[in-house]
């Protein structure tokens, strides 16, 4: 690996009683980067402590080869989308995001027409002069994201910047991190659904419990989590109708009713499986109002790796 | 340091812009406004019996019994704990800026606020308290300065300590600056109303003319240190509060991990 843009060595966090992070060692280059794992599994904590908002209770955090709480200059080449809804709601998102700018070191002119051009991007312009608090969670991601990017950063992080948007804004954040990434910004991207991420990410982390469970690139781990099926969560009209639709496909290895309207559905083959599914629900006319992820898969990798021994 | 002051500044525009907007700036506006509308009252009250109300006594009720501590609470819980409340503290914290320079331009926004609120029932009394000099106003204005750094600093302390600080923040007010504040033994030494008092309110007239008897009584007790001492005090309170709030403040973690 080139030089890291990431150090982590021997990081350990603690809230009190609570161990967030356990002894991770860790070094992060170039591109993007997946940070998977499940509720609690402390990404939301390892991204507090490369952005400098957390200390660590004992080990070395290094962004870009410095200390990203004591340098304060390293900040400025740090680009951070949090997790939430968090935002000043009274700010349009013009103001949102070029105040944000000025805050990281840009002129009051040269914050306004980064402001346009990022929001442009996004295509938010139409919006850019509502008040915040009138976006749906689509744009505020939107302009969450234009505030991270604003001063050109080395490094983005974006804490679950997919989650609960439109399949359209989806498309466009991943659209445009990929331009991103293209003119050389490293990324790191953190879900709690490693197929959430797609084709988007080049390498991936995953953390589980507070610990770094593996880490490589995107087929490895998959190859690794193929091992062991892949759950998927349907709510539908007619589960069992539909458990037993998903059966006769090849990728399928099991289904489970769950109660009246869920059935979950087990794949040692979800990309193939992603691709089958909106044919066979539109051929068997199911009414499938959600789909999700249950976190079994990564307990099963997590498992599948101490029981191992590796 | 200019890199400081650079922050200090960005935080003071912000956190104006952020608080003009907020609903407690409509509440304590709308609290200032009934205090002025009962001190304009109470001297047209005490004019229509032939009894001018003293300008210290307009002064000790409206201004630093209850407006200054009450407004200093709100905004100093809005420059230390709103930002972590929200969560919009992540924005500042993992930008560029020093942390004692967003700390240092909350802190003044909360104490130039309190001070001008307090102002506009300070000025009312001194127009409507009868023939009091100038440069009782102006002292006045100073104490109420000087009272709301202490006091915003005081109860940005008790922010950074505890997550309750409204709480904690309102038995300081109605407790122990008010209820200790009227102790024998020169307790009320231990209160910042009792400096912030004495500077405004040493060598006011206050005496046959006035005709609220508690408030002279009060004065008769509280009136015993010299502006200067006051002032130095009041000072000296700002400056201990102060950095072991900003010492809090740097140290806090800006993000709830998971």
């Amino acid at each position: 690996m080139n030089e890291p843009i990431i150090e982590l060595k021997r990081v350990t966090k603690r809230y009190k009683s609570v161990l967030a992070l356990n002894d991770v060692s860790l070094e992060i280059g170039p591109g993007i980067t997946g940070l998977i794992g499940p509720n609690a599994a402390g990404k939301t904590t390892f991204l507090g402590l490369v952005t400098g908002l957390l200390k660590p209770s004992t080990g070395l955090v290094r962004v870009l080869g410095r200390d990203p709480i004591a340098d304060t200059p390293v900040r400025g080449q740090i680009g951070f989308c949090p997790d939430g809804e968090a935002v000043w709601d009274w700010m349009d998102g013009f103001t949102f995001v070029s105040w944000l700018g000025i805050c990281s070191g840009l002129g009051k002119k040269e914050a306004r027409q980064r402001t346009e051009k990022a929001l442009e991007e996004l295509e938010m312009t139409e919006a850019a002069y509502r008040p915040v608090r009138e976006y749906s969670k689509g744009m505020r991601q939107k302009v969450k994201l234009a505030q991270s990017m604003i001063h050109n950063p080395r490094l983005l992080i974006l804490d679950e910047p997919l989650n609960g948007v439109d399949p359209l804004s989806r498309h466009q954040i991943t659209t445009q991190l990929r331009k991103l990434a293209a003119e050389d910004t490293a990324i790191i991207v953190s879900s709690h659904v490693l197929h959430e991420l797609g084709d988007l990410v080049d390498e991936v982390v995953l953390l589980l419990r507070g610990r770094l469970l593996a880490s490589g690139s995107v087929s490895s781990i998959r190859d690794l989590m193929d091992e062991h099926p892949h759950t998927v969560r349907f709510t539908c009209d007619d589960p069992r109708r539909l458990g037993s639709t998903l059966l006769k496909e090849a990728s399928v290895v099991s289904s489970e009713i769950r109660s009246d309207d869920i059935v979950d559905i087990r794949t040692r083959a979800p990309v193939e499986l992603y691709s089958r599914l909106p044919e066979v629900i539109a051929s068997g006319q199911f009414d499938v109002t959600e789909m999700a992820n249950p976190d079994a898969n990564l307990e099963a990798v997590f498992r599948y790796l101490v029981e191992g021994g590796k | 340091m200019s890199q400081m002051f650079q922050t200090a500044g960005l935080m003071t525009v912000h956190f104006f812009r952020d608080v003009i907007r907020s609903r407690k700036t409509l509440f304590l506006g709308l609290l200032t406004l009934i205090v002025v509308g009962i001190t304009i009252l109470t001297h047209y009250a005490m004019a229509n019996q032939g009894v001018p109300p003293g300008y210290g006594a307009l002064m000790y009720a409206g201004c630093f019994s209850f407006l200054l501590p009450f407004t200093a609470l709100f905004y100093a819980i809005a420059a230390i704990s709103d930002e972590f409340e929200t969560g919009t503290a992540v924005y500042l914290f993992s930008r560029p800026l020093q942390r004692h320079g967003i700390f240092i331009g909350r802190w003044l926004s909360a104490v130039l606020t309190v001070f001008v609120l307090v102002s506009v029932v300070n000025i009312t009394a001194w127009i409507s308290g009868g023939d009091v000099g100038f440069s009782f106003l102006l002292r006045g204005e100073a104490a109420i300065f000087l009272g709301a750094a202490a006091y915003v600093s005081l109860f940005a302390v008790i922010s950074s300590i505890t997550h309750r600080p409204l709480a904690v923040g309102l038995l300081v007010i109605f407790f122990w600056e008010s209820v200790v504040a009227q102790i024998p033994f020169d307790i009320h030494v231990l209160t910042i109303k009792y400096h912030a008092v004495s500077m405004a309110g040493s060598g006011l007239p206050l005496g046959a003319e006035t005709s609220v008897p508690l408030a002279q009584g009060m004065f008769g007790e509280l009136f015993q240190e010299s502006p200067h001492v006051a002032a130095v005090v009041l000072s000296g309170l700002t400056l201990i509060f102060t950095t072991v709030s900003a010492f809090r403040y740097v140290r806090t973690q800006a993000h709830r991990g998971e």
